[in-house]
């Protein structure tokens, strides 16, 4: 239809232009009418607005004629001037259209444009929701988590406590100068003259051990000490493998070892007299003593044996520290 | 709406009294150029250097025809109300032509505006 529709005015123009060859030039309205004419049917009118362009067709036609007639004529003139208003007019009205249907298709653009924006926010906005659940879940297993352990600690205090208190009731433990001493008596401990820990000692390590669990932060020195009955290097060699015995049992009873350090002591320092059998049991003994917080022991300190010279040091200080009365030994006492 | 009919009659009962002394112009094409010019105006046509030129032109071309009926010209007065009322026809369209375009500028322009948003 529309080729047709272009057929057909492009051989009216040509017909139009052929007849007007044979008479005198066109006036320049003619000339300007068909130039313009022109520019409309290769313009978008000639598919938008057929019906616009054939009405310019039709007053270029007049004025064709009005030429053919009377060759610059005043109606040949004034047919050219309506001509060009009709294809100016034409050109105007497909111009329109044109935008109009730019609108139309902005606007479906537009719209489509918001439907994607609004999928794209739904979809966002799914993605934070599932986040913000994703957190809130973690945040409530956190707390949870963090309950456990404060009642784990408070569990964990709450044992210490306890083993502290029992202790304090078994009378066996005191304070100098910032330290605990634990004292275990070695006649409960151990057998005569051996080192090996009796069925009672047990019982009794389980509770120190308990209590030390509280001091993590705390060196532990283990002191064995024996009454004044044999030969000084037995009683330092006794006093030296009980100490070892007790610091293996609090290792294998959850006391980290790079915190514990065995020490015999010997006969060197009695805190009774070993002139009767009750000084002598008080003096057959093994301390644990919980030292004031410092840096912890190399594992390499753990079993040092006592500096000679400390020892007698130590020695010499328990012999100041012990009255007269009590530094006499028997040789045929237990230990 | 009103207003413009109301203007269009008066001007019609004019052109009828001035024509008295001369040619007679025709009425109904007096009205139709004058209702171009009247919607011309309303959709811009004075704002808009190229519709305002035709406009210019088919005010200009009525006062010619209006003196060529006075002085009893008939058939050159026809011949320039017809020109007045297609450049008064063309001064609408040019100002509608240019209106429709600028809104579908506008269209295009909140698209670009979406899609930056979207960035």
């Amino acid at each position: 239809m529309k080729t047709a529709t272009r057929l057909y005015f492009g051989a009216s123009a040509l017909a139009l232009a052929s007849a007007a060859c044979g008479a005198s030039a066109p006036t320049p309205e003619l000339m300007t009418a068909r130039n313009v004419y022109s520019q409309a049917r290769s313009s978008e009118a000639s598919q938008l607005n057929p019906r616009g362009l054939h009405d310019a067709h039709k007053a270029l036609s007049a004025a064709e004629r009005a030429h053919a007639d009377d060759a610059g004529s005043p109606a040949e003139r004034h047919y050219a001037y309506i001509a060009t208003r009709k294809s100016e007019l034409a050109i105007a009205q497909a111009s329109e259209a044109l935008a109009l249907k730019e609108q139309q298709r902005a606007e479906q653009d537009y719209k489509a444009g918001l439907e994607r924006r609004s999928e794209q926010m739904a979809q966002e906005s799914s993605q934070y929701s599932q986040q913000l659940t994703q957190t809130q879940t973690q945040l409530q297993a956190s707390g949870e988590e963090l309950k456990a352990r404060e009642q784990k600690v408070a569990e964990l205090k709450a044992a210490a406590d306890r083993a502290q208190a029992q202790l304090r009731q078994m009378e066996a433990i005191r304070e100098e100068e910032g330290r605990m001493i634990i004292s275990l008596s070695g006649g409960v401990l151990f057998e005569t003259a051996g080192a090996q820990l009796s069925g009672r000692a047990q019982t009794q390590l389980a509770t120190v051990a308990q209590a030390l669990a509280a001091y993590t932060d705390r060196n532990i020195v283990i002191e064995g000490h024996t009454d004044a009955t044999g030969s000084d290097s037995t009683n330092q060699d006794l006093s030296q493998r009980r100490a070892d015995a007790v610091r293996s049992y609090l290792e294998s009873h959850g006391v980290p070892s790079e915190r514990l350090r065995s020490v015999g002591r010997g006969e060197s320092e009695p805190i009774a007299s070993n002139e009767n059998a009750e000084g002598r049991a008080n003096n057959r003994r093994v301390e644990v003593i919980v030292e004031p917080a410092q840096q912890p022991r190399t594992s390499s300190a753990s079993q040092a044996t006592p500096d000679p010279s400390a020892a007698s040091t130590q020695a010499e200080d328990a012999a100041v520290a012990t009255p007269p009365d009590a530094r006499p030994r028997t040789s045929s006492r237990q230990k | 709406m009103h207003h413009i009919r109301e203007r269009v009659a008066l001007l019609v009962l004019g052109l009828t009294a001035a024509a008295c002394g001369g040619a007679q112009l025709n009425q109904a094409r007096v009205a139709e150029v004058q209702s171009s010019v009247v919607a011309a105006e309303a959709v811009g046509a004075n704002d808009q250097p190229r519709a305002a030129l035709h406009l210019q032109l088919a005010r200009d071309e009525m006062a010619e025809a209006r003196r060529l009926a006075d002085d009893g010209d008939g058939d050159g007065a026809a011949l320039l109300l017809e020109r007045a009322r297609v450049d008064a026809e063309l001064a609408m369209q040019l100002a509608k032509t240019e209106q429709e375009q600028e809104k579908a500028r506008q269209a295009w322009q909140k698209i670009q505006d979406l899609q930056k948003e979207q960035r």
